[in-house]
Formats: structure tokens, sequence, C-alpha cells
């Protein structure tokens, strides 16, 4: 099946609709020249509200725990295992935090870096990274740790603890210069920063050497998973009596389908 | 909620500047009104054909004659007033579709709301405009009523007013009859119908006063019986026209009041006709009072006389008191309206020249002038901007015009009179527009709207340059838009990405202006192929529409944003952006783009496997299409809804559908070489076992996507074909053809259909037994589902691949709730079977059965229940046409064989509501609606744009296919034919009914049944199919028991099957039979067969 769009260039008399396919246009698709100054959309910079539907203690106290023996945890589970809802309620707990819902969109480095740099910004702190000083898109190795240089520079790293959320970064898992942010940001971490990365699958290459370091601790989607005991309270405080083991079986925990469970 | 909805938007639209209520209202009568019976009964005649014009110059009475039958006629009416404001389309629309909402308050649902968006759409694409009104009037009313465009020569020949006027007279049923006055013949296709009757055209000669009606005319009015010579010389002298008749009666009825006994006109007679109008004039104006000549001198300069404005204007001319007066004297006024101060005068239009005339004459062209100017102004402090513009061009005050038009022009494009400020803007000279160089920028937009872009650009760049030297740093990047704009669709989206970046220096960042140009940008760079950023801007436009509040920009830009993940394969994100769009719970926006999105959402639910909301946009993408008539997008949806069916494995439903989309292309003349329908088709015969047919249509395909040099297209295809030659047991050379697919799509990040290829990758490993290498496609394979919520699809292929998912290497990867699929049913695979067009039936819109109890079909597992019909009488007629000749009813002769019996007034309510309830039985529970009922040329008939299958002709073609069979001694086909015609006969014609017409019809096919059931008993003894024949001749004895060559025949069957007693039985049991009934012996050739087979 082929995807047909209509194109609204404008609005009022000039709305006019045309038919787009996939294939009309030859050129690469993905990377461009990305614009110096573009918009920064605050809205991906803000710890999404989810409504905090039940309290997760064992959750909590797993993050608590990671975050004091690692320097990053990274959550991962398919869609509707409710990463960003135990992010961001975890988020909202901390003081200082810099959160960043990853878009396909910011796979060029120039845009993920400016973003990474205001996420970091909205904590109140300066950092050393002006706009124009990120690197271009075919970003080096070493650019990339100059620029996580500036970025924990030590006078920002003094400011006491800060808990660095990036959701949905799987999005990026295809960039060319990921597997080099990634290994250089865990290893630049500054102390009390910790590093929560969201996403649907495991990043690319191999995560086992990480661990066994004690730099990344790795929460899957079958730890996150509602247990039956959590399902209980979630269906106790929906008002929900019955059916409780069966959802729990046929979810296997996630928690979307416990919801729809509810639904229907 | 949708009339709520409506009542909304027709209120919205009917606020605009452009609508005045009293040009929706009839004209009064006069008070001294002669009737003209031999017209009126003309017209009444031909009420029922789709048009009837009257065109005759001013003055022959058109406008009365058709008020004056309106007021007799029983049929409810609209009246539209048109005048030069009306050439714009949705204006014109706008008052037609208020005039029917008037007597029909539900109608309107999807056209206001269409009007009140339309713009640039309803310009392009007039007939979707006049197919709604269609669809509207079907929908919606189901009795005639009549619609009158008063003064049609108004909106000039340069407007697509006509086109849609085409539209509606070709396409509109019987319920709506069209009159138009007008002076000059319009360009519309029914001039050149004419010959064909199918419009009738009272022209001058018509309207002129016969000998008979200048003598009730006179008597009428002035109580004057003239006699046969003063008839003759009137005639003579005046031609019949009416004006001078009435003028001369005027004149004639003052000189009667003071006495004149004769009345002698005979040199003025003599003169022209414009000199005879004069004079009378002249001679009518001079006997009002100084204050009324001055009133009706200064009125002239006004087009229409509401008296509302009549008072703010003339504030000291006394209008509420004066205008019914004159209106009360018939001195060249006529009123419209219901009184109060909603009234409306108009003058007749020969007088108020007339006046004008002598207006310029008495107080000079300047001071005519300065009373213009005067108006206009008066109209400006009232905001009515519209009104006041046609003053200041005919008083020649070009620089207000210009200006108004620079302050005004953006509402009146908005409001969709295009037209009007197109015609207006021409009227000024360039130099007086560059003074205010902002009205540059509304005429460049006109003329991209009517597909001048070289004249538009030249306009725009012009207005840039002004307006930089008036420093007005918005106009000026409103214009730098407009021209990015025009780049783009001309494909240079290098040279609107500069523009754009000059405009947006000149503007906030929190800007309306700023925001388009964000948009802008964003298409520009889907043009350059620059997904990413063009999604940053479109994130960005959407941010500042959320700011802004304004839901039109966030609904677009949603749109717009749904784009790349959609592409990409990211179906949730892209399905994100649209549920901005189509909220549950939300009322649809009743726009054709707003298909397009339904069509998106559907498809985006599909790969998702969520097909109870896929049903549910597709219904909606497909009323859309039929409300607008997208025949562009037609073919779309039902290919999109044959590919949802052959996900169901409802392959049935698939075939018809995707039969429906090749009809539907062709319908719409698509070359279907390079489009999507045939990938489809393609891998629906490989689903159904048809590798060999797959094939075929995969290699035109690939064949002329490369002449396009398409390359993702190609590669789709390629990836199909590769899918074909697995199933055909090709796997050896396929792993580097699909290796290179994959290296394609991953490098274009198409992640779906990298999904795809990379599981027939692991699929074609697994085929060769090298299950090591198909662990890391499998890998990806989960990698990208788990990314993009390909859940659905994982585990179709779970479930299709069981062999590649039990692997240890692959199971391990698995979460627990996907292994649960290696043990679910599984899913059906191919299985070679015979070609599929040969075991689908061909595709069939209505099957009607009638021999037996009548059945009608659209779906062909159920027919349409009882309580669809409404009435059973609306069943009733519908299977009446469908089984006549040429399934073709003449509308009297229908009237005839149903309400025989019944008064002409129950006759008139209940006709056509019974018309609407086929219509509407035959649409019901069906997601695609048809008109399967058309009215031509006075008959209704089944719409044959459609294909039928309806038994008795089936029954009566197998017949005579037997009978030809039975000449050619071909007994095969003989008996195969009668077996079908026997097998399609299920009872007697329109069984349980007793109407006349359908026992009229019954006898012919018992009949005809008979004879069949006697073909297939004398066949069946010669091949000495013993129970065959005696079961024959047993059904035709039901029939008919007193038959004895059946009994005959019956009795040697059981002979030949050795059962004497048998025999003996029967003719026993035919004796009895015989002498009951009849009181008869059976014939001696009876007796002699049983005396011999009793032997």
């Amino acid at each position: 099946m082929t995807m047909t769009f209509s194109l609204h260039e404008n609005f009022g008399p000039d709305g006019a609709c045309e038919r787009v396919d996939p294939g009309s246009f030859n050129s690469k698709p993905t990377i461009g020249t990305v614009r110096e100054g573009f918009s920064i959309l605050r809205e991906k910079l803000r710890i999404p509200d989810t409504g905090n539907l039940v309290e997760r203690p064992r959750i909590d106290a797993l993050l608590q725990k990671s975050c004091t023996q690692f320097p990053a945890t990274l959550v991962s589970g398919r869609s509707g295992t409710g990463k960003t809802a135990l992010a961001a309620t975890f988020a909202h707990s901390m003081e200082n935090v810099a959160w960043y819902s990853v878009e396909a969109a910011d796979i060029n480095w120039p845009v993920f870096s400016r973003y990474f740099t205001a996420a970091l910004r909205e904590t109140g702190r300066a950092n050393a990274i002006r706009d124009g000083e990120n690197g271009g898109e075919d970003v080096s190795e070493n650019e990339i740790a100059r620029f996580l240089l500036r970025a924990f520079s030590t006078s920002y790293a003094q400011q006491g603890p800060l808990l660095i959320v990036l959701d949905d970064i799987h999005h990026l898992f295809d960039a060319p210069w990921f597997g080099d942010f990634f290994n250089l940001l865990l290893h630049s971490l500054p102390p009390e920063t910790h590093l929560l990365l969201l996403c649907r699958s495991r990043p690319p290459g191999p995560l086992w050497r990480l661990r066994s370091k004690q730099v990344l601790n790795v929460l899957d989607e079958k730890v996150i998973a509602f247990t039956i005991a959590e399902t209980q309270s979630l269906f106790a405080s929906l008002d929900i009596a019955s059916g409780t083991e069966c959802a729990h079986r046929s979810s296997f925990g996630r928690v979307s389908r416990l919801l729809q469970f509810v639904a229907d | 909620m949708a009339k709520r909805q409506t009542e909304v938007w027709t209120l919205n639209t009917m606020q605009s500047n452009f609508f005045l209520r009293t040009k929706l209202l009839p004209p009064r009568a006069a008070p001294e009104l002669l009737k003209r019976p031999r017209l009126t009964e003309k017209l009444r005649a031909n009420r029922n054909s789709p048009v009837t014009l009257v065109a005759a110059d001013a003055g022959c009475g058109k406008t009365t004659l058709i008020a004056d039958f309106l007021r007799e006629s029983t049929r409810p009416s609209v009246w539209y007033q048109l005048d030069h404001t009306d050439a714009d389309p949705i204006v014109f629309l706008n008052y037609v579709a208020q005039g029917i909402k008037n007597i029909h308050p539900n109608f309107g649902e999807a056209l206001f709301p269409y009007l009140s968006e339309a713009n640039e759409d309803l310009i392009r694409f007039p007939e979707r405009a006049a197919d709604l009104l269609i669809n509207e009037i079907l929908r919606f009313i189901d009795q005639p009523f009549i619609l009158v465009l008063d003064d049609y020569h108004h909106i000039g020949t340069d407007t697509i007013v006509h086109k849609i006027v085409d539209r509606i007279l070709q396409y509109s049923s019987e319920h709506l009859h069209l009159i138009i006055t007008t002076r000059d013949l319009p360009p519309l296709a029914i001039m050149r119908r004419r010959s064909q009757a199918a419009a009738l055209v009272l022209t001058r000669d018509d309207l002129l006063f016969t000998d008979g009606e200048v003598r009730e005319l006179f008597r009428n009015t002035l109580n004057v019986e003239l006699n046969d010579a003063q008839i003759a010389e009137y005639r003579t002298r005046t031609h019949g026209w009416i004006t001078a008749l009435q003028l001369v009666r005027q004149i004639a009825e003052r000189e009667m009041d003071g006495d004149a006994q004769t009345l002698d006109l005979t040199d003025i007679l003599q003169r022209s006709e414009k000199d005879i109008f004069d004079y009378f004039a002249e001679e009518v104006f001079s006997r009002e009072t100084a204050e009324t000549q001055n009133l009706l001198l200064y009125l002239s300069l006004l087009e229409s006389l509401p008296l509302e404005t009549c008072s703010l204007l003339f504030p000291d001319l006394r209008c509420s008191a004066a205008l019914p007066d004159l209106a009360q004297k018939n001195i060249f006024l006529t009123v419209a309206g219901d009184g109060g101060h909603s009234e409306e005068y108009r003058f007749h239009p020969l007088f108020r020249d007339f006046l004008q005339r002598r207006l310029r004459s008495e107080i000079g062209q300047a001071s005519v002038a300065a009373e213009r100017n005067r108006i206009a102004e008066s109209f400006l402090a009232e905001g009515s901007w519209e009104m006041a513009l046609p003053f200041l061009l005919d008083a020649e005050n070009f620089e207000r015009a210009a200006d108004v038009i620079a302050t005004r022009g953006n509402d009146w494009i908005a409001a969709g009179a295009i037209t009007s400020l197109g015609t207006f803007a021409a009227k000024v000279p360039t130099e007086f527009l560059e003074k205010f160089p902002r009205s540059l920028l509304h005429k460049a937009e006109i003329a991209r709207l009517q597909g001048e872009t070289d004249a538009s650009s030249r306009l725009l760049h012009r207005a840039v340059k002004l307006l930089q030297e008036n420093e007005d740093a918005v106009g000026e990047a409103e214009a730098l838009h407009s021209l990015a704009s025009l780049a783009r669709r001309r494909a240079k989206p290098d040279e609107a990405l500069k523009l754009l970046e000059q405009a947006e220096k000149l503007v906030a960042r929190d800007s309306e202006t700023y925001l388009k140009c964000l948009n802008t940008r964003g298409l520009c760079l889907i043009v350059e192929g620059n997904w990413n950023e063009a999604e940053q801007q479109f994130r960005a436009a959407l941010e500042l529409a959320e700011t802004q509040s304004n839901e039109q920009y966030v609904r677009l830009i949603a749109h717009n944003l749904a784009l790349a993940p959609g592409f990409r394969g990211d179906f949730g994100e892209a399905l994100r952006w649209f549920n901005r769009i189509f909220r549950d719970g939300t009322p649809d926006k009743q726009l054709p783009q707003e298909a397009i999105g339904h069509l998106n959402v559907a498809r985006l639910y599909l790969y998702r496997g969520e097909f109870e909301k896929t049903e549910t946009h597709l219904t909606r993408a497909l009323d859309l299409c039929q409300l607008f008539n997208l025949k562009s997008l037609l073919p779309e949806v039902f290919e999109t809804y044959a590919n949802f069916y052959r996900e169901k494995f409802d392959f049935a439903h698939a075939s018809e559908f995707y039969e429906r989309s090749l009809n539907a292309y062709d319908d719409a003349g698509v070359d279907l070489a390079t489009r999507e329908l045939n990938e489809e088709r393609a891998k629906f015969f490989l689903l159904r076992g048809d590798p060999a047919k797959a094939r075929g249509l995969l290699e035109t395909l690939i064949e002329s996507r490369q002449k396009l040099n398409n390359e993702l297209t190609i590669n789709t295809a390629k990836l199909c074909m590769c899918r074909v030659d697995l199933a055909e047991g090709k796997a050896e050379s396929l792993v580097d053809a699909i290796q290179e697919l994959l290296e394609f799509f991953h490098r274009q990040n198409h992640f779906y259909d990298e999904a795809l290829t990379s599981m027939l990758l692991a699929e074609t490993y697994f085929t060769l037994d090298k299950k090591k290498e198909m662990v890391a496609p499998v890998q990806r394979v989960l990698d990208l589902s788990a990314r993009f919520d390909y859940e659905y699809w994982l585990k179709t292929e779970i479930r299709r691949n069981r062999g590649i998912f039990e692997y240890e290497d692959v199971l391990e990867k698995l979460p627990p709730d996907l292994r649960e699929e290696l043990g679910a049913a599984p899913a059906i695979v191919a299985v070679a079977s015979p070609a599929v067009s040969e075991i689908l039936p061909s595709l069939t819109d209505l099957t009607v059965k009638v021999l037996g109890h009548a059945e009608i079909y659209r779906d062909p597992t159920k027919p349409f229940a009882p309580d669809a019909w409404t009435t059973r009488r609306a069943r009733d007629i519908f299977c009446y046409i469908a089984t006549r000749k040429h399934r073709r009813v003449p509308k009297d002769v229908l009237i005839e064989a149903f309400w025989g019996d019944e008064e002409f007034d129950a006759i008139e309510k209940n006709f056509h509501p019974t018309i609407s309830h086929i219509r509407k039985a035959l649409n019901s529970r069906q997601a695609f609606k048809q008109n399967f009922i058309v009215f031509r040329d006075g008959a209704y008939q089944l719409n044959p744009e459609f294909t039928y299958k309806i038994d008795t002709e089936d029954f009566v073609n197998f017949i005579a296919a037997a009978e030809t069979a039975k000449k050619d001694k071909n007994n095969e086909e003989f008996r195969d034919n009668l077996t079908s015609a026997y097998n399609i006969y299920r009872g007697d014609f329109m069984e349980g009914l007793y109407e006349d017409w359908a026992e009229e019809q019954r006898p012919f096919y018992t009949e005809q049944f008979s004879r069949v059931l006697n073909g297939l008993a004398k066949l069946s003894v010669s091949e000495k199919r013993w129970a065959d024949a005696l079961k024959f001749a047993n059904e035709i004895l039901a029939l008919d028991p007193y038959r004895e060559d059946l009994h005959r025949l019956v009795m040697k069957v059981l002979a030949a099957q050795s059962k004497p007693a048998a025999v003996k039985k029967h003719y026993d049991d035919m004796l009895e039979l015989l002498k009951q009934e009849l009181g008869i012996e059976p014939s001696t050739e009876t007796k002699r067969v049983f005396n011999e087979l009793n032997k």
C-alpha cells in the first residue's frame, strides 16, 4: 500500500490539495542542510504530564537505586509498556531535570545537539556551548567529544544533582554519529548527573561491556511490566473489582493493554 | 449534532457582507395583474423537465409572468434575484443553498461548510460544488421544487457560474426545476439542447400580448371594452410590448380619471420602442409631485432599493412613506418582501435608465459623481465596503477605490467574491493601484487563482518594490511569501526558500505571515526531499498556530506533519498527527480534502491491523468521495477497501473491490500502468495461489515504472516480485537481489519496506536451509517492529513462518507475548488454486430476484430487509421498473399502475417521496451510495451506469439460448440452458403480490417455466434419466394437473421403471381428478396409452 497525502501550502484561498507520493522525489530523503537558528520546540523539552495512574514504588526504588549505582539507566520496551510514564513520574520527583523527547526528525546532528544543549539550559545552568559550535552534519568523534566536554563543563557540573532524560532515543539508532555519541556520553557524565535513556528497542552494538563496567543499567520490558500486585492496585484505583488475573495474564503486564482491557 | 453544526455554518456564511436577504424574496403581485393562462399553462406543462428559459428584452414581462406562475403553483419555490455580484460562484451557491434551506430547513449540511472553506477548490473544480448541491438535493428533498434565477444576464458571460448551472441541469434529479429569466441567451449547454425539447424557451415573441390579452388588459384594469379594430391597432402599434401597453394603460387611466372620454395615442405609438418609452415615462414622471420626482431621480443611482438602505442614504426624502406609495401606484417600481423594513423595491430597468439620464441632465455629471461618492462613504462608514466600491468606480474616484481594495481585499477573497474583486480591480487604472500597493497583492492573488501565474508574479514583484519604498514591512513580507508559493508550485524550491528567508526577516516571529512562511518552507523542503527539516518547520509552525489558537492552521499543519512519518513507515507517529484532525466523537468537516485525510488514516490503521477503525475511516472517505464526486480519489478508496478485505482473507469482497477500483480508475481516465493498484492485485493473486498472474502484473509494472525512473516504486514492485520468485521455488538466485533492496530501503529510511524486505530475506535463507544467516535479518525485523510498532504485521509473520521463529537463536529474542503466537492458529498461506478470476463472480452492482418472493441484493450474501423500503409500494415500484422493457417506465405509466384510482393531490403528495424511499432503500446499510433510479426524458429507469443481474432477464435469455441449442441439436447446451433457467425460477413472478401489474406478468413466466419443465422432462426421458423425468413432470402437474400429455409421460416413465402398480395408481388418480374437478373422462389417447402399458 502506498500513502497519498494532501499538501496544504497555505491558508485561506491558497489551501490547495496535491497528491504526494513517496517516490515523487528521488533525492535522498533524510539528510538535508539544517538552517541555523531553527525554532526550538519547547514542548519537546517539557516533562510530559502522563497522569499518575497508580504509584509504583517498586519501579521508583529500581530507578532510585540505579541512580545511585550507575551513571546511566537504559529503559527498553515496546510501545505501550509505560516507559515514558514511569520516567516522567520519577522525573517529577527530582529537583533538576533536563528532559528531551527525541523525534525522528532530530536525526541530524546539528538538530539533535541544539536540542540537547537547550534541554540542559532548561535546568537554568549555563553551559559553554554557543549556537553554531555544535558541529556540522558529518560530525566526527572528536567533535562530539569536544561538544560533550563543553556541555558538561566543570562549573556546570558543580551545581548539584541532575537527571537527564532522553525519551524515544531509538529514533537516533540509525544515525551515523549515534554510536560515538552514546559511548562518549556515558563516559562524559559529570558526577551527580544521571542519564535516563528510554527506547523501544536496544541500541546497536553490544551493551554487555557497559553493563559489566557498571556504566549502564538496563531495565527491559520484563522488568517494567506490571506485576500482578501492581495490576491489582491499578484496577483498584479504577474501581474494578474483577478480572485482574485474566487481564494480567493476557496483557503480559503491558500497561496499554491493561488499560484497553479496562476500556473494553 | 449535525443539524446544529449546519446552523452554525449557515450563520457564519450568511453573515458575510455579501448576503442580502431581500435577493431571495419574490416580487409581490401588482394590484392589477393580468393573468396569462396561455403562458402559465406552458410553464406548468414543462415543469417536469429540468429547465425553462425565459429570454427577452427588458420590459417584456418575464419577471411578472414567472412570479405569477409561482403564486399559482402548488410546488414550493426559491426566488433568486441576481445582480453582478452573483458572478462569484461562492456567492451564487450560497444564495441558492440558502434559498433551498428556506423551504427545506435540513438542507445544506455539507454544502454550507464546504462553501465557507472552498475558495480555491471551488474555482478549480466548480463541478464539485454543483455535485454537492445535487447530492444534497437527492439526500434531503423528496418533493419537487422550482428554483428561479431572475435576471441571470447580470452575471455576464465570463463566469464559472455557468459551468455550475450546466452541471446542475445535467445531473439534477427530477425534484429540481430551474426557471431562468434573462435578457440575453446565456452560454449554457441547454441552448444546444433546445432541439431535443429538453428545455422550454419562452422568447420575446411568446411574451408579447395577443389580441385577447390586450382586450383583457383594458377590460380588467380600465373597465374599457375595446372593439376589434382598436385592439388590432394597439397591438400593431405596440407590437404587443407589455411595457408600452402598460404605459398606455396608465396614461389612459389618468386621462379617464380626468374625465377625458377619448384616448388617441396613434402618433406616439408609431415611434420606436425607446421613444415610446421615453415619451410615456416623461408623461408619467411629470404627473408626480416635485418631491416625488426628486426622490425618484436620486434613488435611480441605486441598483436595488432595500427600504432600510434608502432611508439611511436619503434621510430627508421620507423613503419609508414614499416608496410603498409609489409601489402601490405601480409607478415602475416593484416590491419584494413581506412588508416592514425588510422590503426591497426594484426599479423597472428601463425606467431607471430614464431617471439616471434625467438626473444627469438636471444636476450635471460632476454633481452626480459627488452624490455617488457621498453614497460610497455612507456605505463605508457602515462597513459595507463591497457596496461602496461600485459607486466609487462609477464616480471615477479611483484613488479611494484602490484604497478600499488594498484594505479590504483580504476580506473579499476570504468571502470567496474573487470574480467581483477581480472585475473591480480591473477597472482601477494601475497608477492608482500602485499608490496602494497592497491592492496589487490582492490582484496578484486573483490572477494566480485564475491560473495566470506570470501575471501574478509580475504584480507581486512590483508590489514588493513599492511596499519596500513605502516601508510597509508586513505587506512586503506577504508579497515575498506569495512569490515563494508561486516558486514552489513551479518546482523551484531554492528560489522559494530564498524568498521566504527575506520575508521572515521582515515580520515578527509570532505573526501570521511568519506562520505561513514556516509552513511553505516545510513544503519546499519536501520538494527538495529534505523530510527532516520539513518536519522541523511544520513542528515550529504548529507550535505557533497553537499559540495563536487558530484551529484551522492547526488542522492543516497537523496534516502536513503526518507526511514524513507516514512515508517512512512510522504509522503510530503519523496517526498521532492525524488524530489532531480526526478526533473520535468530533463531527467531520465535510470538505473534499478531508476525504484524503480519512483515506490515509484508514491506510495507517490497516497497516496496524486495526480493522474496525480502518472501516470507519474508509466509510467516511467514501461518503465524501461520493458527496463531492471525487472521481480521482474514488479508485484509491476502493483499492484500500480491497486491501482491507484481502487482509481479512475475505477474497470475494477483495476481488469485487479491486474490480470496482479498476473501473473507477478507468472512469477517472487514470493510466494504471504505474499505479499501486497492480502491485496490490499482484499481492492478492499471490495470496490466492496464482503467482503466474502476479508475475505478469509485476513485470508490466516494473517496466512502466522504469520508464518514469521512480526508484522507490520500482523497488517496491521488485520486492513483490522477489516474493513471487520465492513462492515459485526460485530461492537460489534471490539473496543478492533482496540484499540490494534492503540496502536501498535502509538508505531511504523506509522502515516498513525495510522490515518487509528483511523478513523476506530471512524466509529465503530459511528456504535455503541457512538458518544461522537468517538470524540477523530477523533481529532487524524485531528491532524495527519494536521501534515502529509493527506488531500486527509481525504476529502475522510469526504465524506464517513458524519454522523461522521457532529456531532457537530467534526464539530467545521473542518477547513472551509474541512467543504465544507460535501456538496460535496458522495464518492462511497461499494455496495453489484455479485462477482467481475463474472462481470469483463478475462485479454486479445490484441483483434483482422477482421469480418467487421479491429479493433485492447489493451485498450478495443478504437481500435488503423489508423495512429498508419504508413502504411495500416502494419495493414494488422498483421491481416494476426493473422488469420492464429497457428497465424503464414513463412517469405517467407508473402513476397509472400504482396510483390509478387515487386523487391528483394524493399522487402529488406521495409519488416523489416513494421514489426517494426506493433510492434510500437501495443505499441502506451501504458504504457506497449510488443512485440506481434516474429520471430521464419523462421516464424512470435503472441507472445505466451500473451493472444489474435481474432474474427475469436471465431466465428468458436461458430459454432463448436453449431454443437455439435445440435447433442446433446440441443436447448438452440445450440441457445446460434449461437447467440454468430451471434453477433461476424460485416461484411465481412476485409471489404473494396480487396487484394487477404483477398478475398480468405472472402467467407469462409460469408458462415459460412450464416449457422449461416440459423440455427437461422430455430430455430426461430421451436420456432415460427416469427419476429426473418424473421430478420435472410432477412439477408441471403441480402447476397444471389436467395436462394429460404429462400424465401419459409419467405413466410411461413408471412403466419403464417396471412399476405397473404405480402406473395403475397414477391412472386411477388422474381418472378421479378429471371426474371430480372437470366432470370428464380421459382422452382416447390417454386411455390407449394406459391400456398398452397395462397389458
